[in-house]
């Protein structure tokens, strides 16, 4: 067995919002090729998603409560003041740790955070590499810890881009008009330049130790699309009202450039590996690119991630991944976990993601332990770290700020670490929060509101400070503590307090009036807690004619539907679609309006589409469910219901309960009834159905014998399993394609089998006789027709069968055009007196019975069912 | 105007002409094409300053 080897490569931010068009256009030929021979799906990003804290749980397969990276910043071990995070703060063992101890060789460029580098078998270059100063007569020497070991520093160090270096060559691609830029005012070629700089030196010490080194493991990380986003996705197409014309034109293919560099430098390192190598490709989360885009930032630490959507992107292609397959429902604490099977080995039962097997081709099972932590031996972890070499790292912070992930550090250090602290500890609740740990989440979040701080004196405000408007005011709080009071509101939602959620939300609008224009999903919710649905109903039409949006739309249609109002609540769901086509729980809400209203086919397609976003959504496939069971495929439905009950956490009552209905109704023969108004219809066609081998040749030539024109073609000709001749019809095999034929059958008889039922045209009035046959008598008379054992009776094709004829049934039952009436193949030949009553009253022409009667040969009946007594 | 110096790299398949000012598939391309264009805007950066 060939030793495993893997490449993982971080695009933080990627979407399939951009890359979808792109590859569409032919204009990301790398990722393609890799999609091609792989497999693609959303990651599901968390809670909150700021990325040092996301790239921490890939690489350790858990949340950050148990990896301990919390931010973007982090405090000093001696608490004595801040810097942005590095990788001591990561507690837990990451995929490299592990494999190191397992003696495996791992390279690491550019992770996040990776600073200082851990003395691992194999080569890291840490994420300070790239960052040098702006300031190109500045010296940027590599701090010690930069790159391990320490003997490739000499082959590496020359690989940074500095921004100084960015040609126009670089430029013209992304930014064709860069020459219009007034680069005093404008910044943005300075925004462009540093992060072109920085990836390129990235993949440069990439390329560089992939081609050079042994290695099974590497990891590469790159935040080009994240930083292109962040500075330039307020001018990507389509454009927006406030964005000004001119700068529109300028930047509006910079996103684009981003992506298409990053499929170039993807097709570098693709070339650089063998075909027996694994590669994943992968984003954190997603970024908003279409009206959702906010173009004036609200300033709160880490605002700039309310632009980050909810999933990001997945692709591996390897000698054991599966081939041009969607998978579903993988998050970023399962990348550990898989890569860890990959390697074959254990995955520690204390990591929060799974192995995702969906993506193997041949799938084995994975192995565990109860934790790596608890193993003792050299993971290449730090032992003692020499802290002075790190204290400072201006640039890496002055960074954050531009981005608007971090507010400059206060002036005053003690203030600055208290804020990181209060920071620190906010994320970890709301790390809770997304874990729906609630009460871990109130315990912290209710500490930070009651904890006393100092507050801001004289000297302490700047003039600005002062002159905005709700600026900050001398006796107000360092704290500001109105993000604390948001997460308990929602928790208090979350846990149905509604006079708690109500007190909060006095509180958040008496702290800061702004609030008030942005709280009508929390009024509206408190209001439907306490049953005052109207009034909910008011406060979102308010704020639906103040600035429609989806959610707005959502919560709209989720009031209707609680007033029995399915047709409004239908409307306000696609309205809600309208604004985001991909949202899950639009389509999902809106599968259930349908199903209330009859419209089961389009419930059925609106909750597959809502799984198609979301695998792991149980009421989804509850409602799928629903659906398949209204349309008669009781089969489908109960595996929807099956997968329902599986998926919830806890037991999903009402999926168990439809799975007991759904047993029932498979196990009880199924009740057919007939349809039947016994009146002539103008240009009628009689229709005789039924499964193949039902009796079906047999009612064709007793309504032919009866005086009831055949459509046939006569080109199946009579054999021994039917000595009287089918009376077929090729055309009818095509229905699916063409049913124009329909016309020639007007006044005359047609057999068409059961599945093709459904694509007779509505237009024309039809009569179907159904032949009804014990299913046993049918596998077993097809078993032997087709030359095989007739008394090894295939299982599913009986459950396939059970469908068509549930299928049938619903159809007829729908379709206002079609009357139907049920014939046991046995009646016709032992009570052939009575069918031909039957059928003649049915059709209601008159028709020569003696000869209907006369045709009936009972010799044919074979393939009787023996029952044993 | 001072015409770009030329300069050529082969690798497998690929052949990159080389000018001063570099090109996004030189950056790419990785440690190899960085050094490479660097070499290439030594010798123009020599032969004009001459």
């Amino acid at each position: 067995m060939k030793k495993p080897k893997v490449l993982l490569i971080g695009w933080d931010a990627a979407d399939w919002k951009i890359i979808g068009p792109l590859m569409a256009k032919g204009q990301m030929p790398a990722l393609k090729k890799l999609i091609d021979k792989g497999v693609y799906g959303n990651m599901s990003t968390m809670n909150p998603p700021y990325s040092p804290m996301l790239w921490s749980s890939v690489a350790t397969g858990k949340t950050p409560d148990k990896h301990g990276v919390l931010g973007f910043i982090e405090l000093l071990p001696n608490m004595k003041g801040i810097r942005p995070v590095t990788v001591t703060s990561r507690k837990a063992k990451a995929i490299w740790n592990i494999l190191h101890h397992e003696g495996y060789k791992s390279n690491l460029v550019g992770w996040w955070p990776s600073h200082p580098a851990e003395p691992i078998n194999g080569v890291i270059v840490t994420d300070k590499f790239q960052k040098v100063k702006k300031d190109p007569k500045a010296k940027n020497p590599i701090v010690k810890g930069t790159i391990h070991p320490e003997s490739m520093f000499k082959e590496i160090k020359d690989l940074r881009l500095f921004p100084n270096e960015i040609t126009e060559a670089h430029i013209l691609p992304f930014i064709p008009k860069a020459k219009e830029i007034d680069q005093e005012k404008d910044k943005g070629l300075q925004s462009f330049a540093k992060i072109m700089g920085e990836n390129t030196s990235v993949h440069c010490a990439a390329t560089k130790v992939m081609r050079t080194t042994e290695w099974d493991f590497m990891a590469v990380y790159y935040d080009l699309i994240d930083h292109f986003c962040h500075a330039f996705m307020k001018f990507h197409p389509p454009k927006q009202k406030a964005v000004p014309q001119n700068l529109f034109e300028i930047y509006k293919d910079a996103v684009v450039g981003a992506y298409r560099y990053q499929d170039m430098m993807l097709e570098r390192t693709m070339e650089l590996v063998d075909d027996d190598t694994t590669i994943i490709v992968m984003s954190d989360h997603g970024f908003e690119s279409g009206h959702r885009r906010i173009l004036k930032m609200p300033k709160y630490p880490a605002a700039p991630a309310l632009e980050h959507r909810q999933f990001g992107v997945f692709v591996a292609a390897g000698p054991n991944i599966k081939r041009n397959e969607k998978v579903f429902g993988l998050g970023l604490i399962d990348i550990a976990p898989t890569i860890l099977h990959m390697f074959n080995l254990p995955i520690g039962k204390d990591m929060d993601g799974k192995v995702a097997l969906d993506i193997f081709e041949k799938q084995s099972k994975p192995k565990y332990i109860d934790s790596w932590e608890d193993i003792e031996g050299d993971f290449g972890q730090h032992k003692n770290i020499n802290e002075s070499d790190q204290l400072s790292d201006q640039e890496t912070m002055q960074q954050l700020i531009d981005l608007g992930y971090i507010e400059k550090p206060d002036e005053k250090i003690e203030v600055a670490i208290l804020k990181t602290k209060c920071d620190l500890k906010h994320n970890l609740g709301r790390v809770y929060l997304g874990k729906k740990d609630y009460e871990q989440a109130k315990e912290i979040l209710l500490e930070l509101i009651n904890d006393e701080y100092p507050v801001y004196e004289g000297n302490d405000l700047k003039e600005e400070d002062k002159q905005q408007p709700n600026g900050l005011k001398i006796g107000d709080s360092i704290i500001d503590i109105i993000p604390y009071y948001m997460d308990l509101l929602t928790i208090s939602l979350a846990e149905n307090e509604f006079d708690l959620a109500e007190n909060y939300l006095n509180e958040l609008r008496t702290r800061d009036k702004k609030f008030e224009i942005k709280t009508y999903f929390a009024e509206s919710k408190i209001l439907l807690g306490k049953g005052k649905v109207q009034k909910a109903l008011k406060v979102l039409n308010k704020a639906k004619e103040n600035k429609p949006n989806s959610e707005v739309w959502y919560q709209i249609g989720k009031i209707y539907m609680q007033l029995n109002r399915h047709e409004d609540a239908k409307k306000a769901f696609e309205s809600a679609l309208t604004f985001e086509i991909d949202r899950a729980k639009f389509h999902q809400a809106l599968a259930v309006a349908l199903l209330r209203l009859g419209e089961n086919e389009e419930a059925a397609e609106h909750a597959l589409t809502s799984i198609e976003l979301v695998k792991y959504y149980p009421e989804a496939h509850y409602t799928l469910g629903e659906a398949l069971e209204k349309l008669g495929d009781i089969e489908n439905a109960k595996i929807a219901f099956e997968t329902a009950a599986r998926l919830k956490p806890k037991t999903h009552h009402r999926a168990e309960k439809a799975i007991e209905n759904i047993d029932e109704i498979i196990t009880e023969p199924i009740k057919l009834n007939d349809k039947n108004d016994f009146k002539y219809r103008k240009d009628q066609i009689v229709i005789v159905s039924g499964l193949p081998r039902s009796g079906t040749s047999l009612m064709m030539q007793m309504l032919n014998k009866g005086g009831v024109e055949v459509l046939t073609d006569n080109n199946r000709e009579a054999d021994i399993s039917n000595p009287k001749g089918y009376f077929e019809y090729n055309p009818v095999m095509s229905i699916h394609k063409d049913n124009t034929w329909l016309e020639l059958a007007k006044d005359k008889s047609v057999k068409v089998v059961a599945p093709l039922l459904k694509f007779l045209d509505p237009q024309y009035r039809y009569k179907v006789i159904f032949m009804k046959r014990d299913l046993t008598e049918i596998v077993k008379s097809q078993q032997k027709m087709i030359g095989k054992d007739p008394e090894a009776l295939p299982t599913r094709l009986f459950e396939s069968y059970k469908k068509h004829l549930n299928l049938a049934d619903v159809w007829k039952n729908k379709e206002p055009g079609v009357e139907l009436i049920y014939i046991d193949y046995k009646d016709a030949l032992n009570n052939t007196n009575e069918v031909v009553d039957k059928v003649v009253s049915f059709i209601d022409v008159t028709m020569d019975t003696t000869k209907m009667i006369n045709c009936v040969d009972k010799s044919l009946y074979r393939n009787k069912v023996k029952f044993d007594i | 105007m001072k015409k770009s110096q030329n300069y050529t790299i082969k690798n497998k398949n690929l052949n990159f002409e080389i000018t001063e000012k570099g090109s996004l598939g030189l950056l790419a391309y990785g440690d190899i094409g960085l050094r490479e264009w660097r070499k290439v805007k030594q010798i123009y950066f020599k032969k004009s300053s001459k």
